[in-house]
């Protein structure tokens, strides 16, 4: 059975990928797509093709479908990260105040940006993604006693910084006019709908390397569900081991909420899918998120530019509407089996 | 060869232990008792490593724990606690496999992890989900995983810890338990060091025993040696008196009863017979 979802999670992504980059607004033929992609790879001839759906294609659909898949991947290995470290299937990436961070440093952008003359257009991602960075700092600070973090500590101090940044963004929107109140709540309901192939080459380098790194990290945090004391009893070094984690999850979910506003639910729900999939083995759960938070969010964009056409959905509204229901039902059915 | 020196440690200027040395050589059964917080599982923590003592040092074949790499030491010796945090439902045999973190993976590996279910008796609940085993059962899953993180090519000089490892187990699997600790250090000279609670057990199986009281050493020897109305008295601050196993011919302890202590329940009878 595990062969089964492993190939299908394979091919699920390969399939919706290729209906990312033939529907939207303008629909494009699946053989002109492959035509087309193959040919600017100069691995086919393409012949003759139509300008205008080469323009769509290779200057809009190919880097959102990619920030997605890319986006999509990273929060749902951040969330395994994260509940392998709090050896919790409940935490997720948001534990380490990083959204709320990063939502602070965008709302400061929004709100403020004209006052102090803030306001070319990378200055937005650039503070998203240094507010997620220093409120992690902070929560890894004020958890650290001497040389030893301390996970429950983390748990509490990321609460806190949740609650004073939810503070600085509560006021900012309070001295918010109407026009940046609309940008602010649009930026934290998440879209892909402005990637660009510059935000392609950051996210290759700040979410598809960190989050390629973790996958080598799955048999050590399997190790650390057994305990922190027992993990160092079996080798593990995990003062080491916890460090890298929290500065893989701090690059990959600043970098996505930079690049596409806060898209929840993936980051906590993906893991757990892939759990009841395939067991609880690291080894399997951390790659299997890769590829179905990948497919799901892509899943999620598409459905977002579909259903009111030529308008577009907030992504999280969509990710929230059918990944909330479904994950109570799931919930539900394996509370009954006693697994989580 | 296991070696604490003059361990002390202090945590918030409070004294958990004070100048204690004790050491456990390859091949030998060393049993630490005492009343509860007679810093028997801190010394545990400072001989793993996972403690730095507030002065003293662990040598671990000669060489200080802190010349010896993380990996390199954890084939060389393992902790069993008496608790396990583990909450995902894993499988029996995975949890096992977990012990053979430090190697590398090799095809041996399901033989040694069957090896040591079948070692605590539980090879056929292997593909159990270990979250809904009872407690003894999962103490025993967790001393096969201990025993495959010991297993390897080179068996010399190996360090086996316990922490309690019988306080959940039933009668015959408390004896196997100890049996199985002392087959090690018979047949593969591992050099065991189990904390116990049962001075029964420990005087039954140990080839020596340490008493600790109050963070100090407070004796030290074979169990005829310390297994003594006299220590028992200074250690627990409790009469007692002292018999002989029939078979084994070690000490056994029966706490000494006035008339007006006597138990007139079985249950109460046995729960003061147990500490």
């Amino acid at each position: 059975m595990p062969r089964v979802y492993a190939i299908s999670l394979v091919v699920g992504l390969i399939v919706v990928t290729i209906m990312s980059l033939a529907f939207g607004a303008m629909a494009i033929p699946f053989a002109d797509v492959v035509r087309i992609s193959l040919g600017e790879i100069g691995l086919v001839d393409p012949g003759v093709i139509d300008p205008g759906q080469q323009g769509v294609l290779m200057g809009i659909r190919f880097p959102r479908t990619l920030l997605a898949i890319l986006v999509g991947g990273g929060l749902s290995v951040a969330g395994a990260l994260m509940q392998g470290l709090f050896r919790n299937p409940l935490a997720d990436p948001g534990l380490l105040g990083v959204s709320s961070g990063a939502a602070l440093g965008a709302a400061l952008i929004i709100v403020l940006g004209t006052t102090l003359g803030l306001t070319a257009p990378w200055m937005l991602p650039v503070a998203a993604f240094v507010g997620a960075v220093v409120s992690t700092l902070l929560v890894m600070r004020l958890s650290t006693v001497g040389s030893k973090t301390i996970v429950s500590n983390m748990l509490l101090a990321g609460i806190a910084i949740n609650a004073i940044a939810g503070a600085g963004t509560g006021l900012l929107v309070y001295l918010a006019d109407d026009d940046q109140l609309r940008d602010l709540t649009f930026w934290t309901l998440g879209s892909f709908g402005g990637a660009s192939w510059a935000d392609i080459r950051l996210s290759l380098l700040l979410i598809a390397l960190p989050t390629g790194l973790a996958l080598f990290w799955a048999r050590t945090l399997n190790v650390m569900l057994l305990g922190e004391s027992a993990a160092y009893m079996l080798g593990v070094s995990i003062q080491r081991l916890k460090q890298r984690i929290v500065v893989v999850v701090c690059v990959v979910v600043g970098c996505s909420v930079a690049l596409s506003g806060m898209i929840g639910f993936v980051g906590l729900v993906v893991p757990h899918l892939c759990r009841l999939m395939f067991g609880p083995d690291n080894r399997k759960v951390v790659p299997a998120s890769l590829f179905l938070g990948a497919t799901l969010l892509l899943g999620a964009d598409l459905v977002s530019r579909l259903v009111i056409v030529p308008s577009e959905l907030p992504i999280g509204i969509v990710t929230s509407v059918i990944g909330g229901p479904f994950f109570l039902a799931l919930l539900s059915s394996s509370r009954k089996k006693g697994l989580w | 060869m296991l070696e604490a020196l003059n361990i002390t440690v202090r945590i918030d200027s409070k004294l958990i232990l004070a100048e204690v040395s004790v050491t456990a050589a390859a091949g030998e059964v060393v049993a630490v008792c005492g009343p509860n917080g007679a810093g028997k599982s801190t010394l545990l923590r400072v001989l793993s490593g996972e403690l730095e003592p507030t002065s003293g040092q662990v040598l671990v074949e000669g060489r200080p724990l802190s010349s010896w790499t993380p990996k390199a030491l954890a084939t060389r010796r393992a902790l069993l606690h008496q608790q396990s945090p583990l909450s995902f439902p894993f499988r029996v045999r995975e949890v096992v496999e977990l012990g053979r973190f430090p190697y590398t993976s090799d095809e041996r590996h399901d033989d040694i992890v069957s090896n040591c279910l079948e070692q605590v008796d539980m090879l056929s609940m292997a593909s159990r989900v270990y979250t809904t085993l009872s407690g003894g059962e999962k103490q025993r899953v967790q001393m096969a995983r201990v025993l495959a993180q010991l297993m390897s090519d080179d068996q010399d000089h190996k360090i086996l810890l316990l922490d309690e490892p019988t306080s959940s187990l039933d009668l015959p699997h408390q004896d196997a338990t100890l049996a199985l600790a002392a087959k090690h250090a018979r047949e593969h000279n591992y050099a065991v060091l189990v904390v116990l609670h049962d001075l029964n057990l420990a005087s039954n199986w140990a080839d020596r025993l340490i008493f600790l009281h109050e963070g100090r050493l407070a004796a030290q020897g074979s169990p005829s040696e310390v297994v003594t109305t006299e220590v028992i008295r200074s250690v627990y601050n409790l009469d007692s008196h002292i018999i002989e196993h029939p078979d084994t011919k070690r000490p056994l302890v029966l706490v000494r009863r006035s008339p007006s202590n006597s138990a007139p329940e079985p249950h109460l009878n046995q729960m003061q017979r147990s500490e």
